[in-house]
Order: structure tokens, then C-alpha cells, then sequence
């Protein structure tokens, strides 16, 4: 694994990365308040044939800035920031959650630089956007004012389904365990909740000519499933991969999901 | 409530529908938002290369940072107006 960090041309940006395997390239963009680090799962499934590369957005894990992206706009610019330092003009893309919005503005802003997309857990933002109910999004604005821990097992019941609370409880304690390893910044995450609450590409979503999958948990309770059923009827061609017993956090629930990501990258390499 | 969001809704699509008319002239909605968000990215990489070719500090942070700034103003702006005309 090789690591660096990127700085802005505003000379108080770095942006810190990671670099594991060799092969296709390929990017992935984490979800709201999360380090790259916390693709540790994926990067173990896809780096034994692939260069597997992840950052932290500004002012989260070891990526610092003196503003933060409050604009997927912004954190899809910031990643391609890393790919012109990596030299790669070329690569696949996968984001989720949060990361799957920057990964729908890198398609439709860089499109030039997206050899194959997947967006996982996510939404297209916009009027027809399927929102979340309201406990749920209640919870996510309390989220900032709580003790790291005590935030990571309160959202348990919202970011896995049913089945992996009753029966994963090793796994999800693994992520709780990991997503500790790294600060949170209260004010980093709150301007990530409203680059979320800005983000709109559903009228775009068709000029995306990238070859695309569409991952959702049919549970999810943070993004609805119908949000996935409506990128992919939009998305020109896309494939839709629907986890029946997974809620949001599906590559936890669904570790077989991986393999058939790094599939289709495969199929499209 | 729900009938309060309802009576939103349909105060939005009129004032969509009146905006979306009005622009017919110059090609219509999705074209008139794609041109301004051509300008925003004009914009922003002008400013951007301004600041590249600057090497005097703060000087150039400053014109990065405004590069920034012009970007994400612009991009809020565009949401919120898709959003409206939900195109």
C-alpha cells in the first residue's frame, strides 16, 4: 500500500490518499463522515486484481482545509485533484451514499475520466428524490452533537437492516471499531449533510455514458430503494442490483456483493 | 401536513411552469440553466488558472480560494433553480 497527499491549489488543501494493488484503477468515493478508510472491506476484495485507490474528503480522517466541500461539486473537483496527481486520466468509479453523488458529478463533469460507474446506496437528489422518514433524518442533524461512540452504535439501527442486527452483530461491531480509528469533525460533517442536501443530477442523469450498476439494500432506511429503481430507469443502460436482506451499509451485509462489483468492472475493463 | 406540502408543490410546478415559459425564447429551461452553468465553470477555470500562473502568496490562495467560492455559489444556485423547474 502506497499513501501521499495532494495540495490545493489554495496551499491549505491536502488531500490524503491510498493506494493498494495493481491493475485497472479504481476510485472509491465513501459516504457522510467517513475516511477512506472506511472501504477497508472492498479494498481487501477488489486489490488483489485491481490498483484500489481512496481518500478523505476535506476535513475528515487525515485530509485537512481551510473550507470545507459544502457542493458534491466540490468533492467530485477535489477528487479528480487526486487522479491528475496519480497521473491517471482513466478509471473506474465507484462512490457510496454520499460518495455515489460525487460519483454521478465526476460522470457528468469529467466524463472524459469515468471508464465504468457504480453507484451504490445512493440518490440523484431532486424533486422526485425518495427522502428518508423523518426520524431519520432527525437523527442524522442530532448526529454532529454526539460523543464519536455513542453516534456509531446509535446509528446501527438506521445503517444496517433487520437481518444483520440480528445476526451480524461481530461485523457491524468491526465497522463501529474501525470508524473510531478516525476523527470526526463536527464541522466537516455538517458541510457534507448539506453538499447532500444540495445535491441534484436527476435531470442529467441520462447524458451519464459511462456503463453503470445501480447497488441498493432493499432495506434501507437512509436512502429509500425506490431512489436506485429511478437512477438506473434513467441512467442510459444501466444494470440495477437490488440486496434483497440488506439496508444501507450493504457491503457489511452483503460481503458477495463485492465480487460481483469487481465482476463488472471486469466486464468493462 | 401533507396537504400543506401539497399546496407547496403546486405553488413550485406554477412558478416552474411561468419560469419554463418565459425561457422558451431562448431555447428553454434545460438549455438557459446549461449555459449558466457553462459560465460558472468558465468562470471558476479562469480563476483557477489566474491562480496558477501566480506565484505570489497570498495572492494565489486568495484567487484558489475565490475559484472555490464562484464554483460552489454557482452550484447551490443551480440546484435549487433544477430543483424548481425539475429539469
Amino acid at each position: 500500500m502506497t499513501s501521499g497527499t495532494v495540495t490545493g491549489l489554495d496551499a491549505r488543501t491536502r488531500l490524503y490518499w491510498e493506494s493498494s494493488g495493481t491493475g485497472d484503477p479504481v476510485l472509491l468515493i465513501h459516504g457522510l463522515g467517513l475516511s477512506g478508510g472506511a472501504w477497508w472491506r472492498t479494498v481487501d476484495a477488489l486489490a488483489p486484481r485491481m490498483r484500489v485507490i481512496t481518500f478523505d474528503h476535506r476535513g475528515i480522517g487525515q485530509s485537512e482545509s481551510l473550507t470545507f466541500a459544502f457542493t458534491t461539486e466540490a468533492m467530485a473537483d477535489d477528487a479528480v485533484s487526486i487522479l491528475d496527481a496519480l497521473d491517471i486520466d482513466r478509471l473506474h468509479v465507484y462512490g457510496f451514499s454520499l460518495g455515489g453523488m460525487v460519483a454521478q458529478q465526476i460522470a457528468l463533469r469529467h466524463p472524459e475520466r469515468v471508464r465504468t460507474l457504480v453507484l451504490g446506496g445512493t440518490h440523484s437528489g431532486g424533486r422526485r428524490a425518495s427522502l428518508p422518514d423523518p426520524d431519520v433524518i432527525a437523527f442524522f442533524q442530532r448526529r454532529a452533537r454526539m460523543r464519536p461512540e455513542e453516534a456509531a452504535w446509535a446509528s446501527v439501527p438506521f445503517n444496517y437492516g433487520p437481518r444483520s442486527q440480528a445476526e451480524q452483530r461481530d461485523r457491524i461491531a468491526e465497522d463501529v471499531e474501525r470508524r473510531l480509528r478516525s476523527p470526526f469533525n463536527e464541522r466537516a460533517y455538517r458541510a457534507q449533510l448539506l453538499a447532500a442536501s444540495l445535491h441534484n443530477c436527476y435531470g442529467r442523469l441520462e447524458r451519464i455514458s459511462a456503463p453503470t450498476l445501480v447497488v441498493h439494500g432493499a432495506q434501507d432506511r437512509i436512502i429509500p430503494v425506490a431512489n436506485a429503481h429511478m437512477t438506473a430507469e434513467r441512467v442510459p443502460g444501466a444494470q440495477l442490483k437490488i440486496l434483497e436482506d440488506a439496508g444501507h451499509l450493504y457491503p457489511t451485509e452483503e460481503p458477495a456483493v463485492d465480487k460481483a462489483i469487481g465482476s463488472f468492472f471486469a466486464a468493462h475493463g | 401536513m401533507a396537504f400543506m406540502d401539497e399546496k407547496f408543490d403546486r405553488a413550485v410546478d406554477a412558478v416552474g411552469a411561468v419560469v419554463k415559459t418565459a425561457l422558451v425564447p431562448w431555447g428553454g429551461a434545460e438549455a438557459c440553466v446549461d449555459a449558466y452553468e457553462a459560465a460558472i465553470r468558465a468562470a471558476t477555470d479562469a480563476q483557477l488558472n489566474v491562480a496558477r500562473v501566480i506565484g505570489i502568496e497570498p495572492i494565489r490562495s486568495l484567487v484558489a480560494s475565490w475559484a472555490d467560492t464562484t464554483r460552489d455559489v454557482g452550484a447551490a444556485q443551480l440546484s435549487s433553480v433544477r430543483w424548481m423547474l425539475d429539469v
